[in-house]
């Protein structure tokens, strides 16, 4: 492997192997190299097993409605380990998936855990040396740690921990309710584990809307999850097999015990031992990659995506930052050369579940932003009643002078695929009347987007 | 099988053409080779020719402004398969010309049907008064998005609808814009400010050798050769010393040309008595020219620009341009010219005037002419700029080296 590649890519997640295959596919020599299974932690230890949880515990959810259609149901075989190992079993079908596309476009895949020694040079180690016109570095994060509260993967765990859990536990309590504690809390939950949801800020979900929030809490402490707002763990005692939680409030502290603790807080970039600093990339006080337009860094040729840079810590804008980066190595146009912070869509897949873009109306009235909202409940949407989903709404803030879409979320039934139609409308600079006067099939969660958008303008008309 | 016909692209720059007339009938059986419409762009008019023998359906009326590969009218090979050709498929011509037999409607559907833009965007022009047929589209597939309506300023360009008159004035008269040349104009100088990277240089050449080597030929030959024609044959010399400043960015690639067809901007009187027009001719192949050929060119280019007389060919094609802004600065100064796309150079030659010069250490008066070069950055950096200006200020200094 002595001659020169076009690219190479550190990192094999949704940034690093979706950057390879367009490479690829632009006609780019691109060598991948990658410490584990091609994937990331998205494939690995992310989205895919945790979609797959969150599936099962939905349909374990449902035998109460076939129990009240007076089907007998018996639990008493249930056996998590089956489901985990199932959810194991999709992170594999998916891993062969990537491999046969990276083989498929002829991607050279290097195994091994990489380091720059140049500019233009990557070291595998215990393997090759790969001298290379550009490097892509997507090393993607892992979770961040909270000082009190040592990651054993036993009694305090990461969502690593989680995911490989065969076990379930009778006592959850799970430090930050962001995208990955809500999650985690409606599995759980699901499956009959106590679970105490504790948040720092004043409410979960802390990046989006109020109103949408409000409807995810009424919904989780229904089902029976604790939701701790306001409060900061401070510290764990560990016995031998339960952990003991402080938790501190502005005037209040009190003690927590469970068997389990998951800390969820968020995730920090994976940046060290790389060599990125002795090469004269710059990093940031967290360790983030300071990059530019195209992702690229300080050093001429070489870029940065996904988790390790400072946008969203997302799937899908690591595999957008990826392929800008890989069509400006390409020479191909100008445009575009950085992903719209206004378009990435968010995405908690929790039932209800919770989806956004763009502008809040927190920050429009922080920032005095003038906007016309609109929101549409569920409710409003017959089909929401038929299948009992009307727990829901969607809103959208538009420009009172053009009806441009500024933000739009929705929580409830199918939220994040219904966001969809929403985002395309803003890509496509279209205004809340085409989305209004666009027929929409009856009956639908759908039409309460077009409801909502009637609302923009004028009134909808099941409200 | 039928054979569709669809509006050509004559002209690098050319994006949409009028149909001014259908020179035959719906249905007609045609020749191959036979004129079958007159079609006009920004420049000029100009006859099509049937591509093949057939029997033709015209599905784009005259009168009608359509983009580039449009399809404009259908042609099969018999008379019998024209009928069979479904009417449904295409826009019925009939009911085609019916609607353009009311004007006051026809232009509105038009302007919708012409132009491509975002619902924001069309919405943020009808407000501000932007006209989007002035407005050059950045979005997917060319569109015009809500980024090009906010970035066109309105009333800073030709083209934008006079909104914002204060009719408290007293008016000398208005000059309207849509639809005539000073649209175009508009178009094309807004285009070259905006999409390429414009980089200027500037220096005086002592074209006293030049002026000498004039009045000799005057003198032999009794015509007086114009100081334009030597400096085409210089930058065509130049040229040939650095091939990079003869070129084009077409799509992904740069295109550097043999061929140096050169661009003369030329002025024509406006509509009325305070507007003008601009046309630029092109003098083609000037790279196998002396310089009382491309003189004469020239000459008559200019000539028949002025009569109105120039055809498609003759406004298309420049590899690189000249235009002299004598007029626009007073002797001895210069101004710079928007680049006229796809060019990567154009070379603005001023007004001569006479200084005193040092030469050899005595006071000489020597004829000094100011030139300004200005570049496309994307296309080519300074160092090659930099030899094509060295090169050029040496052949205009020394004309021996190009009187070949």
């Amino acid at each position: 492997m002595s001659d020169t590649y076009d690219l190479t890519i550190i990192g094999a997640g949704p940034g690093g192997y979706v950057a390879a295959v367009r490479a690829a596919q632009l006609g780019l020599r691109v060598a991948l190299v990658e410490k584990d299974a091609p994937g990331g932690t998205c494939l690995h230890w992310g989205c895919i097993p945790s979609k797959h949880l969150i599936h099962q515990a939905e349909s374990f959810r449902t035998l109460a409605l076939m129990e009240a259609a007076g089907v007998g149901v018996d639990r008493t075989g249930f056996d998590y380990a089956k489901v985990q190992r199932a959810s194991r079993k999709v992170v594999d079908t998916l891993t062969g998936g990537v491999n046969s596309l990276l083989r498929r476009n002829d991607v050279t895949y290097v195994e091994g855990r990489a380091r720059l020694t140049g500019r233009r040079r990557v070291e595998v180690e215990g393997g090759p040396v790969i001298d290379s016109n550009n490097i892509i570095i997507a090393t993607g994060s892992r979770p961040m740690q909270l000082s009190g509260f040592m990651i054993d993967e036993r009694h305090v765990l990461s969502s690593d921990g989680v995911l490989a859990m065969t076990e379930l536990p009778d006592s959850m309590l799970i430090l930050g309710a962001g995208a990955i504690g809500c999650e985690f809390a409606f599995v759980l939950n699901s499956f009959g584990v106590r679970v105490t949801l504790v948040e720092a800020m004043a409410g979960i979900l802390p990046g989006e809307d109020r109103d949408v929030c409000a409807v995810l809490e009424r919904a989780f402490t229904r089902d029976g999850v604790e939701l701790v707002c306001g409060m900061r763990a401070s510290g764990a005692q560990r016995g031998d097999d339960a952990v003991s939680v402080t938790l501190v409030g502005e005037d209040e502290e009190r003690a927590v015990t469970v068997d389990r603790v998951l800390v969820a807080i968020g995730r920090t970039p994976v940046t060290d031992g790389l060599g990125l600093e002795e090469v004269g990339v710059r990093l940031d006080a967290k360790g983030y990659v300071e990059t530019g337009d195209f992702g690229e860094t300080d050093v001429p040729g070489i870029y940065a995506i996904g988790d390790i840079t400072k946008s969203p810590a997302l799937a899908h804008v690591a595999s957008r930052e990826g392929q800008i980066a890989v069509e400006h190595i390409a020479g191909r146009g100008p445009e575009p050369r950085r992903v719209n912070a206004d378009q990435v869509p968010s995405a908690v897949y929790c039932e209800p579940q919770v989806a956004g873009f763009g502008l809040r109306e927190d920050r429009a009235l922080a920032l005095g932003i003038a906007v016309k909202k609109s929101v549409f409940d569920y409710a409003g949407a017959g089909k929401t009643i038929a299948i009992g989903k009307s727990e829901g709404l969607v809103k959208l803030l538009c420009d009172p002078d053009t009806n441009e879409l500024l933000g739009a979320q929705a929580v409830g039934h199918d939220a994040t695929e219904i966001i969809h139609e929403l985002l395309l409308a803003k890509h496509g600079e279209l205004l809340a009347e085409d989305v209004a006067s666009m027929i929409h099939a009856h009956p639908t969660v759908s039409e309460a987007v077009m409801e909502a958008a009637r609302g923009v303008f004028d009134r909808p008309i099941h409200a | 099988m039928p054979t569709d016909f669809t509006m050509p692209k004559l002209a690098m720059a050319m994006n949409e053409g009028t149909i001014t007339e259908w020179l035959v009938a719906d249905g007609d059986v045609i020749e191959k080779g036979q004129a079958i419409l007159t079609v006009e762009t920004e420049k000029v008019a100009y006859d099509l020719e049937a591509p093949e023998s057939g029997a033709i359906r015209i599905l784009v009326m005259a009168g009608e402004t359509v983009p580039v590969d449009t399809c404009i009218a259908v042609i099969a090979a018999t008379a019998d398969e024209l009928q069979a050709i479904d009417p449904e498929a295409g826009p019925d011509p009939a009911t085609r010309a019916a609607a353009n037999e009311h004007p006051l409607i026809a232009p509105a559907a038009e302007y919708a049907d012409r132009v491509r833009a975002s619902p924001l965007a069309r919405k943020i022009a009808a407000q501000r008064g932007v006209d989007l047929t002035a407005v050059t589209g950045s979005g997917p597939g060319g569109r015009i998005v809500k980024r090009d309506v906010v970035d066109a300023q309105p009333g800073a360009a030709a083209g934008s609808v006079w909104t914002a008159v204060d009719t408290s004035l007293t008016e000398l008269g208005r000059i309207p814009v849509p639809g005539t040349p000073r649209a175009g104009i508009a178009r094309r100088m807004m285009a070259s400010l905006q999409s390429t990277a414009q980089l200027s240089s500037f220096w005086e050449s002592d074209i006293s050798e030049l002026i000498r080597a004039r009045e000799v030929m005057r003198e032999r030959a009794g015509a007086a050769v114009s100081v334009n024609a030597f400096i085409i044959r210089a930058m065509s010399a130049a040229i040939a010393d650095v091939p990079i400043a003869n070129s084009a960015l077409a799509d992904d690639e740069i295109v550097v040309y043999e061929s140096v067809n050169v661009g003369i901007a030329v002025a024509l009187p406006g509509k009325t008595k305070w507007d003008s027009a601009l046309l630029v001719p092109v003098l083609r192949n000037v790279q196998s020219m002396a310089v009382a050929e491309i003189d004469a060119g020239m000459k008559d280019l200019v000539r028949r620009a002025r009569e109105g007389l120039l055809t498609a060919d003759e406004t298309t094609g420049s590899t690189i341009t000249m235009s002299s802004t004598a007029g626009i600065a007073p002797p001895g100064t210069r101004a710079t010219p928007v680049l006229n796309m796809p060019n990567a150079v154009i070379v603005g030659p001023s007004t001569p005037q006479d200084k005193l010069v040092p030469i050899k250490g005595e006071a000489a008066v020597r004829t000094m002419l100011p030139v300004s070069m200005t570049f496309d950055h994307r296309v080519l950096d300074g160092e090659p700029a930099a030899r094509f200006s060295r090169a050029l200020h040496e052949y205009l200094e020394n004309p021996a080296l190009i009187l070949v």
